[in-house]
């Protein structure tokens, strides 16, 4: 006959007397006078508290340990196991669920637009970059980590400077920060917080700095800045719109998933509206991207396809812009593109969109605009610098000889520019008194004008020009304000040429005839030209070539232009520890 | 089970429970008392890792460590449902977890600081103190146990021996 332990089920052999189970040390209780005779069928209830039923009898030897157990002890004692365990097991569940949101990146941000606010000054007050970081749109801002690793592992390597801490001699403190939320769409999912009172004091005190630090400046020479003390109030930062109206700081939030996020492209896109005073953003635009290209070569050939229709006919007949950049990255372009259309036209000498326009320089029939989500339209008369095919015959841009290369370095795969050829035909207008450029703004010294656009509308960029110094004493003149003197205007046709081989570009323009206002010019630049006389050149920087980084999206190929400028700023500055740069730097 | 080893598992018990508590509300508080990830749960900063926005040159399943807490708090309890020897191995893993959490979170935690652990790091080293604490008594317990097993085993035999002469 078996016996078998209660808390295990190990069998214990025939005939063996047994008071501990040898697997897991059980104490082994007598049996009880009516469980005598146990077999591996019949499994004793009689006495739950035994842990091994044995038919032996007992001995004389049982401690009043073993007997004094407590009836149903047993039983309780698993019912809170199970207990447990099943907690154990939802903790489990919870903590994969929650893996996976944080893979999405979906538990960063705040519950709502107050609840960021707070976060974000209590990340500020507390010089805590990481929280800072949660709070961006993580599809918004790829690269952006990469970016401050460098630029923090260049800080200590280059200059021996530890930022985080390095932030200990910083202490911020935020008094009586006071915001208002203001919802931007009827769905609620893009907030503006604007910071209407409070201010924040920023106190440096370099005797906290560590001691590597501190050992470092003054091992160069230099000595240790004064402690410091700076309050600057949210009223401080408000800025005016052309129209003279106050704009206090704020920032844009985009809902994702529940969670709010600062949108740093959104809060751009909004500032621009505020600060032109342009027609507001359409957030009713829904997002329909184009098509993604099938190769990252024809990603390249795509966008320059897009620039070229654009700027030739002020149209959106190329391929929508939108295809070929990460959906994320279009949001603020679909939302706030009537927006930007409308401040290219106005730009351009023309009015707002559709003819609606407003402001300070109103004027006749303005470019049409694109659909929702689409390119902006800017097509119509006298589009400026867009629409140049319609200026005359033969005029526009055109590209040649375009070679791309695809290069894989890390996770990211770049689009090499390795050559392409650029012509471009275009009308050339410009005053007399000029001495460069198109003579829209260029005035020779001396000058006092108020130079007027085709439709004899004053240009906002009215201005006079000091004639000893050359310096502009004018500025932004208002709508129907005295036409000035300006001197007549006149056109011509400029063309040029601009050829890349991959590491040099070599352009030249001419104009016919030849123009008072702007010389016929010609040269050449190369990547391992001097910058300046910094004895410096780019490819002392790392940039060794023209690329744009390109991404797998949607079945296709799309252009990253957020990740292709982080690379480029942290390819720069892991260069700054190069003893040639670093060497560079210091001299200056 | 005597008397004894009834209150040394309850005590262990107690402990797990009161462990896998503390670890799992570890993660949710900020690893740091000042500066980097001072105001930021230890959860969501490894979230940033984990999704390639925290700006730290390692592989982003790095970031699963900072759920080895609650991982290690999870396993302890589990492992208060479980009997005999899978018991001892859940139990084993568990703790292991929590002590190879608890040395990274001093390690990394306050950025290599030990004197800037923050909240969330002091709630999960209490509670690999708690787990200790409870698989210290678990273990004093099963020592005391077997010493007894083997006494008694020998007087056991000597009275069958008897009894049999």
């Amino acid at each position: 006959m078996s016996m078998f332990c209660r808390q295990c089920g190990s069998e214990f052999a025939d005939g063996v007397n047994v008071r501990f189970c040898p697997e897991c040390g059980l104490a082994v209780a007598s049996p009880g006078p009516d469980s005598t005779a146990m077999s591996d069928d019949t499994w004793p209830t009689t006495n739950p508290a035994a842990s091994v039923v044995a038919p032996w009898p007992a001995v004389s030897s049982a401690s009043p340990e073993s007997q004094a157990v407590t009836p149903g002890a047993g039983g309780e004692g698993r019912r809170l196991g199970r207990v447990l365990g099943a907690l154990g097991a939802v903790i489990l569940v919870v903590l994969a669920v929650t893996v996976v949101q944080g893979v999405r990146g979906r538990s960063a941000g705040a519950s709502s637009p107050d609840d960021l606010v707070q976060r974000l000054t209590r990340a500020t007050v507390n010089t805590d970059p990481a929280a800072a970081i949660a709070l961006l749109d993580p599809e918004e801002v790829p690269g952006l980590g990469a970016l401050y690793e460098t630029a923090v592992t260049q800080a200590r390597k280059g200059a021996d400077i530890d930022v985080p801490g390095a932030l200990a001699a910083v202490s911020i403190t935020a008094s009586d920060v006071t915001h208002t939320v203001t919802y931007l769409d009827p769905a609620e999912k893009y907030a503006k917080v604007t910071f209407t009172g409070g201010s924040l004091t920023v106190d440096t005190e370099p005797e906290a700095l560590p001691e590597g630090i501190r050992k470092r400046i003054t091992d160069n020479g230099g000595t240790l800045p004064e402690a410091d003390h700076q309050t600057q109030h949210f009223s401080q930062m408000a800025t005016t719109s052309m129209n003279g109206k106050r704009i206090d700081p704020f920032l844009v939030l985009v809902k994702n998933d529940g969670r709010w996020y600062v949108s740093i492209t959104m809060t751009i896109g909004e500032y621009a509206v505020e600060v032109a005073d342009l027609p507001g953003g359409d957030f009713r635009a829904t997002p329909q991207p184009g098509p993604a290209a099938e190769s990252p070569e024809r990603a390249v050939a795509t966008l320059l396809d897009a620039a070229k229709a654009t700027v030739n006919t002020g149209e959106s007949d190329g391929p929508p812009l939108t295809g070929l950049l990460p959906q994320a990255q279009t949001r603020a372009f679909r939302i706030y593109g009537k927006s930007m259309g409308s401040w290219l036209g106005r730009e351009s000498g023309q009015s707002g969109v559709d003819g609606t326009g407003s402001g300070a320089i109103d004027g006749g029939p303005g470019p049409a605009v694109g659909g929702d989500g689409e390119v902006p339209d800017f097509s119509g008369p006298g589009a400026g610098f867009l629409g140049l095919a319609k200026d005359c015959s033969g005029c526009g841009v055109d590209y040649h000889d375009l070679q791309v290369s695809v290069r894989q370095s890390g996770s990211l795969t770049y689009a090499v520019l390795d050559s392409l050829r650029v012509d471009e035909k275009e009308q050339d207008c410009g005053f007399p008194g000029s001495t460069e450029g198109n003579g829209w703004y260029n005035y020779a010294p001396g000058d006092s004008a108020v130079p007027a656009g085709p439709d004899g509308v004053p240009d906002e960029g009215g201005f006079s020009v000091d004639g000893s110094t050359g310096a502009v004493v004018g500025g932004p003149i208002e709508a129907g304000g005295p036409p000035g003197s300006a001197p007549d205007e006149q056109c011509g046709i400029q063309t040029g040429t601009a050829s890349w081989d991959g590491q040099c570009v070599t352009y030249s323009t001419k104009h016919s005839p030849a123009a008072a206002w702007a010389d016929d010019e010609s040269g050449k630049g190369c990547l391992d030209d001097e910058l300046g006389d910094s004895g410096l050149t780019l490819a002392d920087f790392g940039v060794t070539d023209v690329h744009v980084v390109v991404s797998q999206e949607r079945g296709g190929w799309v252009i990253d232009p957020v990740a292709t400028i982080m690379d480029y700023g942290r390819t720069a500055l892991s260069h700054l520890s190069d003893p040639k740069v670093k060497a560079a730097l210091e001299s200056d | 089970m005597d008397v004894r080893s009834d209150r040394a598992r309850r005590v262990a018990t107690a402990c797990s429970v009161a462990a896998a508590v503390l670890l799992v509300a570890g993660i949710t508080r900020p690893p740091a008392r000042t500066g980097i990830a001072s105001t930021i749960s230890m959860h969501e900063l490894f979230d940033l890792l984990l999704a390639g926005n925290l700006p730290l040159r390692v592989p982003r399943w790095i970031g699963l460590f900072g759920y080895l807490p609650a991982l290690g708090g999870a396993l302890l309890l589990l492992a208060e449902a479980t009997r005999g020897p899978r018991r001892v191995v859940v139990r084993s893993v568990g703790l292991a977890v929590v002590v190879v959490s608890g040395i990274g979170i001093v390690w990394f935690g306050p950025w290599g600081a030990p004197g800037n652990l923050g909240a969330g790091s002091w709630i999960v080293l209490a509670g690999m103190g708690c787990a200790l604490l409870g698989a210290g008594v678990e273990s004093v317990e099963a020592v005391r146990v077997v010493a007894k097993r083997i006494v008694r085993r020998n007087g056991d035999e000597h009275v069958l021996s008897t009894v049999r002469e």
